[in-house]
């Protein structure tokens, strides 16, 4: 089913009560634990709408959310500015120009995000979780937590540039159990 | 304004007036808890029984108010969340970072 997302933080919550009650619908027969799927939804799907207003520089996106065998997916479009991130001080952004490897986007005493790029156009979001130590402080956390709560919300998340329409789409996968 | 405080008890209790905390709010929250913080409350207890869901740039704002917290001597006790907003501090290891309570009173 298709969603549009008009990008605004007012129209998130009602965005979510309605992608909620679709996968109500599709998928509760798939699911042991129903209300868990729809928390990780929730936490995917307001993630990848505030990406959206943060940093597509466009005004609307298209979600599609529909189950797929054993999974559940949520795929957001747009035809805004492609994903950019920084990596050792450089600003890399797509399509790649060069074949690269597993890159960290950013470490902190807690978590680490890193980017597998596939090919020229598209890349799979990764995150490790360290054990905090005893005398942990806090001051050494990051900020930034949105592609981090993507990812452990999700069984996999990719981007995909299409360089003939320029057009960006994230792709969250989550199993059904 | 985002942040209702009373000081009824030891702590400053800082309820946040909004449902959505989120990217719309954030830096005016940061700012608000900040200013709190700096005049003279170290120690602020922030109730989320209003808040329905938090978003990153959210997050954000409070983990930067901690560490300003912190670097103080002061804490941010986070009191009233939702089961699904507590369900998040847990996956991306915040209840770990904040020292998370039922209710207001039980914070020591």
């Amino acid at each position: 089913m298709q969603f549009i997302f008009n990008h605004s933080a007012a129209h998130i919550r009602p965005l979510l009560l309605g992608i909620e009650q679709h996968i109500k619908k599709e998928v509760t027969a798939c699911t042991d634990d129903i209300d868990q799927l729809l928390n990780r939804c929730k936490f995917i799907i307001t993630e990848l709408c505030t990406n959206a207003i943060k940093h597509s520089g466009e005004t609307k996106s298209v979600l599609h959310v529909y189950k797929h065998n054993s999974e559940l997916i949520i795929k957001r479009s747009d035809t805004g500015k492609p994903f950019s991130a920084i990596f050792n001080n450089n600003r890399i952004s797509f399509p790649l120009t060069t074949t690269m490897n597993m890159l960290t986007l950013m470490e902190d005493d807690i978590n680490r995000l890193a980017m597998q790029p596939l090919d020229n156009y598209s890349a799979m979001f990764y995150t490790e979780q360290k054990e905090s130590s005893e005398d942990f402080t806090g001051q050494k956390i990051n900020e930034h937590f949105g592609l981090i709560i993507i990812c452990l919300s999700a069984s996999r998340f990719v981007y995909t540039y299409n360089p003939d329409d320029g057009s960006n789409t994230y792709t969250v996968s989550i199993r059904l159990t | 304004m985002i942040l209702d405080t009373k000081k009824t008890g030891v702590l400053p209790v800082s309820r946040i007036t909004y449902q959505d905390a989120n990217l719309e709010i954030a830096d005016q929250f940061k700012k608000e808890l900040l200013a709190l913080i700096d005049e003279g409350n170290p120690k602020v207890i922030l109730n989320f029984e209003t808040v329905t869901y938090i978003d990153s740039s959210f997050l954000g704002a409070m983990v930067a108010a901690l560490k300003h917290a912190m670097s103080i001597n002061g804490d941010i006790y986070l009191v009233g969340l939702r089961k699904d907003i507590h369900n998040m501090m847990q996956l991306i290891r915040m209840d770990k970072v904040f020292k998370i309570y039922t209710h207001a009173e039980d914070v020591a």
